[in-house]
């Protein structure tokens, strides 16, 4: 039996990889590639705007067309201004991998496929979406039987954008037909892609969403209408950003059609379902006494205030936090850490929201983080997946004085995780560190022959202590007999490399 | 007390001499009981007699009762006996010839004369006469023969009939609560003599520590140890009082202790506050008193620490102090209900709710489920129903939606896997090779009892193992952990043999196992009864490759892997119903039991009644209206009592189509999961 752990590697050459539905990439005509990939106008683009070195991100599954696309391109554009691919991102596809396109200093950065439309910083960003067919005829019919009456909202995923006003269109038409009022007000949103810094000055009636704005009309009394009153048709098939507008809007309905299917369906019904399991985080969040930060972007605007806005606030909250960077996540990357009781996952809007089921410790949003630590913030059924409206809210209640040291702050709080009773730890505390040494809970055996170890309120070291092996020769031997402590090891410089062939295997 | 002796003699119409009779084999089986369990050596014979006073009759709607003490009290002034000896011819075969006012042994006297029963004559006699005048409208007789027992009466009462009557005038003649009161003033034990036994059963700690002493002699310059057993809501909404008894030492007003709570662990700092109790008072009752301090002995309620407790614990002063032993309640939650609100923004009052709901009853658990949803757990149906009630009126106070009750199942396994699941990590560079084996039900109790733990010295606990149940001792060695908890009913036993860097993955192995026995692969429920023995390992050479990361899940892939294989079913709980009706209204008991998937397994007519005892095992999950479709096919002449008695497995696999399948999807649709049991290949590798 040839393990895998000491062969030449021809195991791998060979390996036949498994590719999903999601991983085939046909191969694709020049024509195709001209009118799904917007060639033309992204030519048009960079030849404009003078961009000389272009970063070209393709998602995984659509690499297998980006040689035609970016050969297409070049050839359209000015022979100095290059073209680069960038592949593999390191977090989610929807987002603009900045820092992979920082490293070949691009200009300007085109982004392929589905996106999350979250506001980059750095790089201006060309978005390409690609195009999906549409019937925008039977939409409106299907509609128009199902969702008489209502006002609405349109919003439409990525590949549907080009297709707005067309829909727009028979809508108005089916509205006309009838002559009666079908539908109240339709409004359409625009997805507006700029390289514009976020502003938060605008006001809440026209973005919400980021990348996606729209401007509602004053209803009958003249004044200013919301969401409320508002039900979602949104076009597209079942995904992340449907999940997320269902969140975070708190409208009369959300509708989904899909183009692909050709159904129109209620998505609202899930609402609470999805609610319920994040207040189920919440309350895990709640329980844990080590937190981990887990960065998962490095593109969306201001992820780096928010890490800041977490730690204060886990500071404050007198817990442990760890912060992480660990690309994409996976569940055997974060089970590494055992000693972390909840990870909160600071990423684009869309990614935040994981289903943690298979992940030994629950991930939050920060937002969850927030109702979970803040004693004046309460679970009202709203939603915040949005780093901006996130982070005015922590920093508001940053900037309130700190008045959580008084004595009764370790009263227990009940857990509904356990049903009981949860006390908390508490970490970096001004006076638990000035005890230190007083108590003895705080000394511990290091091993059978009473040697002792003060630990520092340091949760790892904390951790270590629960396991049954702990290595340098801390741990009790059975067969050693004689009463001699074993010398402790020391630390020893391990190999260097990659595991596939180590430094000194070479 | 042998109590409702009000129906003796209103629906029974029994004769004295048949009373007494019934008297006597209550008397005996309640004796035979105690016999059962009683510890001669710690607290000598607790075998009850009349004669002894240490037996009351009454009845307990109508507040009346009587000892014999107190007839032979009354009695001894007019015969001039003492009263003791008084006592001793009140019960058993002493008969009084009224005639020659002799007492003999023997019913009849020499002339063939009858005699009657001590007891009947002196006791039951004045009794079944008022019982006799009052409800056959002999008002006046009855008005005469209580002047002439020294009862009065106000005018108003006089005027009462009947029921009524007959009420105020047993209240008045014998009141239970003096008969009760005597009872416990002169049989109970001191507390000061009580706890000098008590104290191995009440103290987790060494018994020569200076709180055992102190208990031991309920010494109030002890250290302070108190058990708060009872949270007793106040009028101020969402306080409590702890309610609890001083065992040693003196509690006092602003006084500083340790609350320990039921995970307290000596010496650690883990579910301990030290706080102030504010106030102590006195608990009579509707009404409250507060007082200065309260010494070793006494029933005590303590306000301020009400926030640091959920449904009890041990308060002490001392800080080498262990717990006081917690109070076991023979009710386990089976029967669950989701709650939700009716609008999402009440969420957090809710939860505020929930967590006074758990605190104001001890049987009652709340918790959240995977999915979400908010889960009420209660004794049954009918107790399920009291606690959403209070829940919505009281403690939270908001519009609640429930859905129908459920049963919690458990998963389980039923034969030994037919080969070892082979699970390969993330990283493919470690494998592990777990087989699943059912655990006897005999042992898994012993473990659920908390007989067999993990804190048990192991080589004590392996030699039990190997001779009771037949394990091989090097085995049972070698079990590295007992899963969901401590006294959990899964077990991990390495059965490896000389594999490289073992001990390091333990840890990871053992967070597996916990993390995958929460919940199993069927149903998502917890499981119970498996035994987990990992056949072989291989793993990296680097540390870095075998790190938590890459064990851990695949631990968990390997349970699910092992038990698909090793016949996955699952257990329901059930309950024990006992039931008592006239003979005429059996049919409808079998009928509605088979019905219910119930067998009945004990049937006696109760001696001296037309009543008929049945026993009879009923799946939980059948119980809901049992109650009431009971009544209406028996026309309402039984009466069940149903309590938790056991697990018993259903017959099937899980894993193959059937009844226990069908279970296992209408669990995992509720749970808004797939409804389809999860394939094999999703948790075992090919070599």
């Amino acid at each position: 039996m040839a393990s895998s752990i000491d062969n030449d590697g021809s195991a791998v050459i060979q390996r036949q990889i498994d590719s999903g539905p999601a991983q085939t990439c046909e191969p694709l005509a020049v024509s195709d590639a001209l009118v799904i990939y917007e060639v033309e106008q992204t030519a048009a683009v960079i030849t404009e705007g003078n961009y000389r070195r272009i970063a070209l991100q393709f998602p995984d599954h659509l690499l297998g067309h980006s040689t035609v696309v970016s050969a297409e391109l070049q050839s359209r554009i000015d022979s100095d201004a290059k073209v680069f691919i960038l592949a593999d991102t390191s977090y989610g596809s929807c987002c603009v991998d900045e820092v992979a396109a920082d490293h070949y200093s691009a200009d300007l950065v085109v982004h392929y496929g589905r996106t999350c439309l979250s506001l980059s910083s750095r790089i201006p960003v060309y978005y390409v979406f690609g195009r999906e067919p549409v019937d925008p005829d039977h939409c409106a019919e299907l509609v128009s039987e199902k969702m008489a009456g209502r006002n609405l909202l349109v919003l439409s995923d990525v590949p549907y954008a080009y297709a707005m006003p067309d829909v727009m269109q028979a809508l108005e038409q089916q509205r006309g037909n009838d002559g009666a009022r079908v539908f109240g007000q339709v409004v359409s949103s625009e997805i507006t892609v700029a390289d514009r810094l976020y502003d938060p000055k605008t006001t809440t009636n026209s973005t919400i969403v980021p990348g996606r704005s729209w401007q509602l009309p004053p209803n009958a009394s003249g004044e200013a209408s919301s969401i409320a009153d508002y039900s979602i048709l949104y076009l597209g098939a079942e995904s992340l950003t449907l999940t997320n507008i269902i969140l975070t809007m708190r409208s009369q309905g959300v509708f989904s059609y899909d183009p692909a299917t050709r159904t129109l369906r209620e998505e609202s019904h899930k609402v609470n379902r999805h609610l319920a399991r994040r207040y189920k985080m919440v309350q895990h969040a709640r329980d844990a006494d080590v937190i981990g930060i887990v960065v998962g972007t490095l593109a969306a605007t201001r992820y780096l205030r928010v890490i800041e806005a977490l730690k204060a606030m886990i500071r404050r909250a007198h817990k442990k936090f760890y912060v992480f960077v660990v690309g994409k996540l996976n569940v055997a990357k974060l089970a590494n850490f055992a000693e972390i009781e909840t990870y909160v996952l600071v990423a684009c809007p869309e990614n935040s929201l994981v289903d943690s089921k298979d992940f030994i410790s629950p991930v939050v949003t920060p937002f969850e983080m927030q109702l979970a630590l803040s004693k004046s913030r309460q679970w009202t059924g709203d939603y915040v997946t949005d780093f901006h409206a996130f982070l005015d809210d922590a920093e508001r209640e940053l900037a309130e004085p700190d008045n959580s040291d008084d004595d009764d702050n370790d009263e227990p709080h009940f857990s509904l995780i356990t049903g009981t009773l949860k006390q908390n730890r508490r970490f970096n505390h001004p006076r638990s560190q000035s005890a230190v040494g007083a108590d003895s809970a705080q000394l511990a055996t290091m091993n059978k022959h009473t040697e002792i170890a003060q630990y520092m309120g340091s949760a790892g070291a904390e951790y270590l202590l629960t396991r049954s092996f702990r290595g340098l020769g801390h741990d009790d031997d059975p067969d050693n007999k004689s009463n001699e402590p074993l010398p402790a090891v020391l630390a020893v410089e391990g190999r260097s490399g990659i595991a596939r062939g180590y430094a000194n295997e070479k | 007390m042998i109590n409702k002796v009000d129906r003796a003699l209103l629906e029974l119409q029994l004769p004295q001499e048949d009373l007494y009779q019934t008297f006597c084999r209550v008397v005996e089986n309640v004796n035979v009981s105690i016999a059962t369990y009683q510890d001669e050596n710690a607290m000598g014979s607790l075998l009850v007699s009349p004669e002894l006073g240490t037996v009351a009759f009454g009845s307990g709607l109508h507040a009346w009762g009587f000892t014999l003490r107190q007839f032979a009290t009354r009695y001894a002034k007019k015969f001039g006996v003492e009263r003791n000896k008084m006592m001793a011819k009140l019960w058993g075969d002493n008969f009084f010839n009224p005639k020659t006012k002799k007492w003999s042994s023997k019913s009849s006297d020499t002339t063939g004369k009858h005699s009657d029963r001590g007891f009947n004559m002196f006791a039951l006699d004045p009794i079944y006469k008022i019982f006799g005048a009052t409800m056959n409208g002999r008002k006046e007789e009855a008005l005469a023969l209580i002047d002439k027992l020294g009862v009065t009466l106000t005018s108003e009462e006089r005027d009462l009939v009947d029921k009524a009557l007959l009420k105020v005038i047993m209240r008045k003649f014998l009141p239970a609560a003096e008969a009760l009161m005597e009872m416990i003033c002169i049989h109970l034990p001191s507390p000061v003599k009580a706890q000098g036994y008590r104290c191995g059963g009440l103290y987790e700690g060494p018994q020569d520590d200076e709180c055992a002493m102190g208990i031991r002699k309920c010494d109030p310059n002890a250290p302070l140890m108190l058990y708060v057993s009872k949270m007793v809501p106040t009028s101020d909404k969402g306080r409590f009082y702890a309610f609890g008894r001083v065992f040693s030492g003196t509690v006092k007003s602003g006084q500083k202790v340790r609350i320990q709570g039921p995970n307290y662990l000596p010496g650690s700092k883990s579910d301990l506050f030290v706080k102030s109790i504010q106030r102590t008072i006195l608990m009579m009752g509707r009404y409250i008193e507060s007082i200065e301090d309260c010494p070793a002995g006494n029933i005590i309620g303590l306000v301020g620490v009400d926030q640091y407790l959920l449904k009890s614990g041990t308060l002490t002063t001392s800080e080498t102090a262990h717990n006081l032993k917690v109070m076991k309640f023979s009710v386990s939650p089976v029967v669950q209900i989701a709650v939700d609100v009716k609008n999402q923004q009440d969420l957090p009052k809710l939860v505020e709710g929930l967590k006074r709901l758990s605190k104001s009853d001890p049987c009652v658990l709340c918790y959240t489920s995977e999915s979400g949803e908010h889960i009420v757990a209660g004794a049954g149906e009918l107790h399920l129903e009291i606690c959403l009630k209070d829940l919505e009126e009281d403690h939270a106070q908001v519009p609640i939606k429930y859905a129908d009750p459920v049963v919690g199942y458990r998963e389980t396994v039923q034969a030994e896997s037919s080969v070892a699941a082979l699970s390969k990590s993330p990283n493919k560079h470690n494998r592990i090779h777990l087989s699943a084996a059912p655990i006897q039900e005999e042992l898994t109790q012993l473990m659920e009892d908390g007989k067999i733990t993990a804190r048990d010295d192991f080589k004590e606990r392996a030699r039990r193992l190997a001779d009771e149940f037949g394990w091989d001792v090097n085995d049972a060695r070698k079990i590295w952990a007992f899963a969901p908890e401590q006294s959990g009913t899964n077990l991990l036993v390495d059965m490896t043999k000389g594999v490289q860097y073992l001990n390091e993955i333990k840890d990871s192995c053992v967070s597996g196992l916990l993390w995958a026995v929460k919940e199993g692969p069927c149903a998502e429920e917890p499981m119970r009864g498996c035994r987990f023995n990992i056949m072989d390992v291989t793993l990296h050479a680097d540390s870095i490759h075998r790190g938590a990361g890459q064990i851990l899940p695949t631990m968990r892939r390997a349970i699910y892997g092992a038990s698909l294989l090793a016949n996955p079913g699952l257990q329901e709980p059930i309950y024990l119903v006992e039931i008592q009706c006239p003979e005429n209204a059996m049919g409808g008991i079998y009928g509605v039991l088979t019905r219910r998937r119930g067998h009945v397994f004990e049937e006696a007519q109760r001696p001296g009644t037309p009543l008929y005892n049945i026993k009879a095992y009923l799946p939980v999950a059948e119980s809901f209206g049992f109650t009431a479709d009971l009544r209406s096919n028996t026309g309402g002449q039984a009466f069940p009592q149903s309590v938790f008695d056991h697990w018993e497995i259903m017959k099937g696999n899980a894993n193959e189509p059937g009844k226990v399948m069908e279970v296992c999807k209408g669990i995992r649709k509720r749970k808004g999961l797939v409804e389809d049991l999860p394939a094999l290949d999703r948790f075992v590798d090919k070599l």
